[in-house]
């Protein structure tokens, strides 16, 4: 991929439900970019930089609060969903906000019970497809978290019979004998996260068997990786 | 010269290795490892491998000049002689940051009600009223003056809220030293803040009281600055990028930051390089 490609990739960062519409605040990763996550109380998903751009603190020690509004947990200054601009700073209340301080905000997407980042705001609307990356009444097994690159993560995933769907880093295969679909997250350089779905109804012993597949794989690729 | 920086605003300056007197131990200053000893008489050795560094005593801690040729004396500290004080010394906490932030965060009132709820501050008194800032032209430290602030515990001799007044000076870049209301009308206690350099992003902060208080245990001071310290550490230890940026415009500043835009302005003229971040290009 070029570099502006890759910028206009989509990055399926949290299942859709670990962030709560005017609730918390998740933290996020893609492609080393370190993400707050959140929703405002229209339940409208927000992923901005995790830094407040007053002292650089992390986003994600804040909070919500008044249902549209993110404030940092240092100085309690107040950035709006949406545009991310700063529209409260507490120290001088009957001040407005100056108008240049503002989160730097990405584009989001919810499909397919994941939420997807692009980390550009601008650009075209996220594609039809990454409805299809999971199909439709199938559930979150778990997100396995792997301490290697995702281009070895696909290449482990490819030898384990698994084979890349429509979106490029949707991945279809079986786990335990279950049918699996395994949405792949390049996160940091050496950390990658493996959203798995599937048809196996929770509780059930084909859930299991499929959790214990899980682990194997993650064991396989990490041990291959280390060698 | 074998430390992790060669930045003469440390190499040249007198840094805090930890408390005076006690038992041979060692200690981590600029990436290196010291051992320390005190004789019968009182007189410190601070060594690296078998080289003797520069070392004095002073205001109940060590303190080494990395290079052995210091740049100019320890700064004042007149309240420690002061009778009536009670000299409390809260011990060495570890903080993995730039010791710049540290200090930075020490200087700064508006985080108080945020940062520090029911005893430094309280919502919705968040307010920093105007206050004056100045480098002293004889000594070339920072002084805050005429500040204040509303504060529901301002310290572990207080129960009920009051409006706190603040100085604030800072002598060296790892530095500084508040003064505020005390229990008695006429005087300000005094904290002082002395960071010890582990390297460019971990410090050993330890805390001085120099306080008027007839009332609170030695343990009760302690607690409390343990209990607002605790509060700032992980907020301190979660800055997206551990050294502060003292070019370009990562980070924006408002009008009560005027102690902040000072100090970073103060450590930009003398060419503060250690703990500090580059300008993205």
């Amino acid at each position: 991929m070029n570099p502006s490609a890759a910028s206009q990739a989509w990055h399926p960062v949290a299942p859709s439900a670990e962030v709560r519409a005017g609730a918390n605040i998740v933290a996020g990763f893609a492609q080393g970019q370190e993400l707050a996550l959140w929703r405002a109380a229209d339940g409208s998903p927000q992923a901005w930089e995790n830094r407040c751009p007053h002292r650089s603190v992390r986003f994600t020690l804040g909070q919500v609060t008044g249902g549209d509004r993110l404030a940092c947990a240092y100085h309690g200054w107040q950035y709006e969903a949406g545009s991310g601009a700063c529209v409260r700073i507490p120290a001088h209340p009957a001040m407005p906000a100056p108008r240049n301080v503002c989160a730097k905000v990405f584009a989001t997407a919810d499909a397919a019970g994941m939420l997807w980042v692009r980390l550009e705001a601008d650009g075209p609307p996220a594609p039809e497809e990454l409805a299809d990356a999971v199909p439709a009444g199938w559930h979150l097994a778990r997100t396995l978290t792997l301490r290697v690159a995702a281009s070895e993560v696909r290449g482990a995933l490819a030898q384990h019979g698994f084979a890349s769907a429509a979106t490029p880093d949707a991945w279809q295969g079986t786990l335990g004998e279950s049918p699996v679909a395994a949405l792949l997250l390049d996160a940091q350089p050496q950390l990658s996260f493996l959203h798995l779905w599937t048809d196996a109804a929770p509780g059930s012993d084909a859930m299991a068997r499929l959790h214990l597949a899980a682990r194997q794989l993650r064991s396989a690729i990490e041990a291959a990786s280390s060698h | 010269m074998p430390f992790v920086t060669d930045d003469p605003n440390m190499l040249d300056d007198w840094l805090v290795v930890g408390p005076a007197g006690g038992p041979p131990r060692t200690t981590r200053l600029l990436g290196e490892t010291l051992h320390l000893h005190t004789d019968a008489d009182g007189t410190p050795h601070a060594l690296l491998g078998n080289d003797a560094l520069t070392v004095q005593s002073r205001y109940g801690f060590l303190w080494v000049c990395p290079s052995g040729r210091p740049a100019r004396p320890l700064f004042a500290f007149p309240e420690h002689e002061e009778p009536g004080r009670r000299l409390v010394d809260c011990g060495g906490l570890g903080v993995a940051v730039s010791g710049l932030r540290v200090i930075e965060n020490f200087l700064d009132m508006a985080h108080f009600p945020f940062v520090h709820p029911d005893y430094l501050g309280k919502v919705p008194h968040t307010e920093v009223a105007r206050y004056n800032v100045e480098v002293d032209a004889a000594t070339d430290e920072i002084w805050a003056t005429d500040c204040r602030f509303w504060q529901p515990r301002a310290s572990a001799a207080h129960d009920t809220g009051s409006e706190v007044f603040y100085k604030y000076r800072v002598m060296q870049p790892f530095s500084a030293m508040l003064y505020k209301s005390s229990s008695r009308p006429d005087a300000l206690d005094a904290i002082g803040l002395f960071l010890q350099p582990v390297d460019d992003e971990h410090v050993i902060a330890h805390t001085l009281l120099a306080c008027f208080d007839d009332v609170s245990t030695d343990a009760e001071l302690i607690a409390f600055q343990h209990t607002i310290f605790g509060q700032d550490k992980p907020i301190l230890e979660n800055h997206a990028f551990k050294r502060m940026p003292l070019e370009g415009r990562a980070e924006t500043p408002t009008r009560g930051d005027t102690t902040s835009v000072t100090y970073r302005r103060w450590l930009r003229e003398r060419g503060m390089r250690f703990g500090t971040a580059r300008a993205a290009a």
